[in-house]
């Protein structure tokens, strides 16, 4: 049992942490290490003398003869690397108790032994040098991708220290907040944005990172030129693998623009788009606060304000106009009541303003000169000019004050009744009116129309038309009365609003129709005195053919003279319903009735349709007419007003003749007749009848 | 002191010899990166020591990555192919694929520069010694990075107190990228006097 022969170098051979192989010019393994002896999982005496190639199958065995060549004939040392040799010799690794291929570089030298050139073969395990250097590439990638999306994000994003120094910002931040990396880095995040509450904003941002490792919230911040933006901002606590806090993170979102929107859309919801008041909801919340904050010591005064003609404006001259026109209005509105004030529109035409800390008294004389404001002012669209009227309802908020449903309902009422009693004035709500408690709105009108029709409440008034320059009979006028169910009288101007709003006015209109003409024909033998009774018909009730149809089936059924009859249309309807104006004229004149323009120059666009419509008298707007001895301008429309229906073969009648000074004027202005309080107010029409003998 | 060592001559028979082996180190490349390397020696210089390292030193003042290789035998010396450190990036990321997008060189992108490195220095020394028909041996390559002046220390090469460097500029020609490198044969001045023997023999032989 001979120990084998053995020297330093062949212990120190085997001892070797690389693998080690001797071949000759042959391939043939002359001598192999104890580490390859290993890998290959074999023994010695198997292996020496074996060919490598055949041992071991390279991926590209050309390449390795060629290496092995160089060393053995030509001395030259090589070295194949792991990057690009991966797996050299198909060995095993026991890296991390996996069983996987060894990744391996290899040294191939040309080594002198006893005359001969061998080749040493030299192998190193760098299987996990590889794997490390994989795991760091893909963490490096990785890192590099969440860098570029951190510099490319649209959120701004800054990193400190677990003081918050600060250690990066992104290039949003910097573009958002004008901080370069060198203005921000090694500064306090917190103060930063120099702004008063900081400390304050320091100390409880750093108090939530302590409870919750996180802060999350809405904040300002000032940039480096002092611009104020706003920001949702969440700042994390980063903290190392054993725990410790060791960063801030900050994400910053820009709410700059999210504001905007949300203030434009605030502005959309609460703002009426056309004039840029404030809308009915918004009007309501400002109310409701007022009648919550109001004491007993002072005192608001809510007005609401109807513009009359605006129908007419937009029915006749299109949508364009009546914008304008409510533009207009509001401008002018909002420069006459004081700049404390609350002034919105309610919708269509209607407009309400809160006049802060005022007795209804001063508000008064404010509406009072806005109306007055607003009946001087002349709305010019295209070749058209009209003359704007309003109606002006007010009433009080105080402590007293139910509701602002209640308050507004008030003031929309009071408004309804100004305009009931004539318009373009102004009407105070009293919580003690008699006109109030009753009249709570249209409906009970409608319901009262109705009544009144059924149970013939009406009741037929008659006011003179009076010839003003030549010795001629006298017409009259027959107005409509309602009897209430205590048997006063109610005016028109209280229900015909409501009867046209309701559709009932032709109702109306053919009840005064039918009892004129039975009047007329009752008492035709006493009213030879008289020239003719003339009807006031509603627009509604132009565009009615049943009504036409039945009206001229009474006529011609009747025995009176049709030439007794004379109708009133005003000129608005007339021009809101031209067609049927003309056709419903054309056909009544063919019967030998009489029609007269009633309110001629309120639309003041007038003359254009005059051609159109073959009426027999103008009859000129009693607003022209009242002021007439004291306003140039007026005296000049009813002189052109009164030229022009002559020169159509027209009579023409002032209405409002209120004083002998007006029909004096009247007079020399060579209008035909009048009408007013000033020649004969309207009496029951039996009452002409009396007149009548008396004067015969 | 003559700085130009070697004659007109010598410099073309020396860039013929390096060209032949860079052809064949080409292959070699084209065949593991698979698309085609054409490698050329335009210009080849001898100077000394002192002078190489100014030259250098103009060349590139950033630091520079050289793989070294001795070389012993008829004449021997240290081999160098140094590349600034972006060209060698650049060329490692060609041959290797792209690895790594860091800044920095991994082990394997050195291994990977050795690796390419040996096959030139290789390439240059079989012709030498195939053409010269002389004996030599060469070392394993290793990887030295620095400055210039660090990479050709004096002291570290150790080759003696005024030794002679042979330069070699050399272009990789890849698809679409050209890389320069600089192969460098620092050497002893009794071994450049053998290598222009072993040349003007050659000479004669072929030229005559």
């Amino acid at each position: 049992m001979n120990k084998p022969v053995t020297t330093l170098e062949k212990v120190i051979f085997d001892a070797s942490n690389q693998g080690m192989l001797i071949v000759d010019n042959d391939f043939l393994i002359v001598d192999i290490n104890r580490w390859f002896i290993e890998a290959i999982n074999g023994t010695k005496e198997q292996l020496v003398g074996q060919s490598i190639f055949e041992l071991f199958n390279f991926e590209r065995p050309q390449y390795m003869r060629g290496t092995v060549k160089q060393a053995l004939e030509s001395g030259l040392s090589s070295f194949l690397s792991s990057a690009l040799h991966p797996r050299l010799f198909p060995l095993h690794s026991r890296y991390q108790n996996g069983d996987r291929y060894m990744e391996q570089s290899c040294y191939i030298k040309p080594i002198l032994f006893n005359e001969s050139t061998y080749c040493l073969i030299q192998v190193l395990d760098v299987t996990s040098s590889v794997l490390r250097e994989k795991l760091l590439k893909k963490t490096y990638n990785d890192l590099n991708l969440f860098k570029i999306a951190i510099e490319h994000s649209a959120s701004s994003i800054v990193i400190t220290d677990n003081l918050g120094f600060v250690e990066y910002v992104n290039p949003r931040f910097v573009e958002i907040a004008g901080f370069t990396s060198e203005d921000a880095i090694g500064h306090s995040y917190f103060s930063l944005s120099s702004q008063t509450h900081e400390l304050q904003f320091e100390s409880t941002v750093l108090s939530a990172l302590h409870l919750h490792d996180s802060w999350k919230g809405e904040r300002s911040f000032v940039t480096k030129s002092g611009d104020k933006y706003w920001v949702n901002e969440h700042i994390y606590q980063a903290r190392n693998a054993s725990g410790k806090p060791t960063h801030l993170i900050a994400i910053q979102d820009d709410l700059t623009q999210i504001k905007d929107i949300a203030r434009k859309a605030s502005y959309q919801a609460s703002h009426d788009s056309l004039t840029g008041l404030i809308n009915r909801h918004e009007f309501d919340q400002i109310l409701i606060n007022k009648i919550k904050y109001a004491d007993n010591k002072t005192s608001h005064v809510l007005c609401f304000l109807d513009i009359d003609q605006f129908k007419m404006v937009n029915d006749t001259s299109g949508h364009g106009a009546g914008d304008e026109l409510l533009r207009l209005a509001a401008t002018l509105f909002d420069e006459h009541y004081p700049l404390d004030k609350v002034l919105a529109r309610l919708g269509g035409d209607e407009f309400a303003v809160i006049v802060h800390d005022a007795n209804i008294a001063q508000v008064q004389l404010m509406s009072e000169a806005l109306i007055e404001k607003v009946q001087d002012f002349r709305f010019r669209w295209g070749e058209s000019v009209f003359s704007v009227g309003m109606s002006i309802g007010m009433t009080l908020i105080t402590a007293q004050t139910v509701s602002s449903t209640e308050a507004v309902k008030q003031a929309e009422n009071a408004c309804d009744a100004a305009k009931d009693m004539g318009r373009n004035r102004v009407y105070i709500y009293q919580e003690d009116d008699q006109t109030f408690t009753q009249r709570q709105g249209d409906t009970y009108w409608a319901t009262k129309i109705n009544e009144a029709l059924e149970f013939d409440r009406f009741a037929l008034f008659a006011q003179p038309i009076v010839p003003l320059l030549e010795d001629a009979k006298p017409s009259y006028e027959v107005l409509v009365r309602m009897r209430d169910t205590d048997g006063s009288m109610i005016p028109p101007g209280l229900f015909l609003p409501a009867a046209e709003r309701f559709n009932l006015s032709h109702r109306i209109d053919r009840w005064v129709t039918e009892n004129t003409i039975s009047w007329i024909e009752k008492h035709c033998s006493e009213i030879a005195h008289i020239d003719h009774i003339s009807i006031n018909l509603s627009g509604l009730t132009l565009s009615n053919d049943t009504f036409l149809a039945h009206i001229v089936h009474v006529i011609e059924t009747s025995k009176i003279e049709s030439s007794k009859i004379s109708f009133e249309i005003t000129e608005t309807a007339a021009i809101a319903n031209l067609t049927q104006a003309k056709h419903f004229i054309n056909v009544l004149r063919q019967q030998g009735c009489l029609f007269a323009l009633d309110d001629f120059g309120s639309g003041l666009s007038s003359f254009a349709y005059l051609k159109n419509l073959k009426v027999d008298r103008l009859k000129i707007d009693g607003m022209f007419v009242k002021d007439i001895t004291t306003d140039v301008i007026d005296e000049a429309m009813v002189k052109s007003i009164n030229d022009v229906g002559h020169v159509m073969g027209m009579k023409t009648i002032a209405e409002f003749v209120e004083n002998d000074a007006i029909k004096e004027r009247l007079i020399a202005l060579g209008v035909d007749y009048g009408q007013g309080y000033g020649l004969g107010k309207p009496v029951p029409i039996d009452d002409i009848l009396v007149t009548s003998t008396e004067v015969v | 002191m003559n700085t130009e060592v070697l004659s007109d001559e010598h410099r073309d028979t020396l860039s013929e010899l390096f060209n032949i082996g860079m052809g064949r180190a080409a292959q070699s490349l084209s065949e593991m990166v698979g698309e085609e390397v054409i490698l050329s020696v335009p210009s080849l210089h001898a100077m000394p020591y002192a002078e190489a390292l100014t030259l250098f030193g103009a060349i590139s003042d950033e630091p520079i990555n050289a793989v070294e290789q001795y070389f012993d035998g008829q004449f021997s010396g240290n081999a160098m192919l140094f590349y600034t450190h972006s060209s060698s990036q650049e060329l490692v990321r060609r041959i290797v694929g792209d690895l790594s997008s860091s800044e920095d060189f991994g082990e394997m992108e050195q291994e990977a520069l050795k690796e390419v490195s040996n096959i030139i220095l290789n390439a240059c020394f079989g012709c030498l010694a195939e053409v010269l028909e002389c004996e030599l041996q060469s070392g394993v390559p290793k990887i030295v990075n620095g400055d210039v002046s660090a990479v050709l220390d004096n002291q570290r090469t150790n080759l003696g107190s005024d030794p002679l460097v042979l330069t070699l500029s050399m272009t990789f020609s890849l698809p679409n990228k050209s890389i320069e490198g600089q192969v460098s044969l620092i050497m002893t001045s009794e071994s450049i006097s053998k290598l222009v023997k072993e040349l003007e023999r050659f000479s004669s032989l072929y030229v005559m």
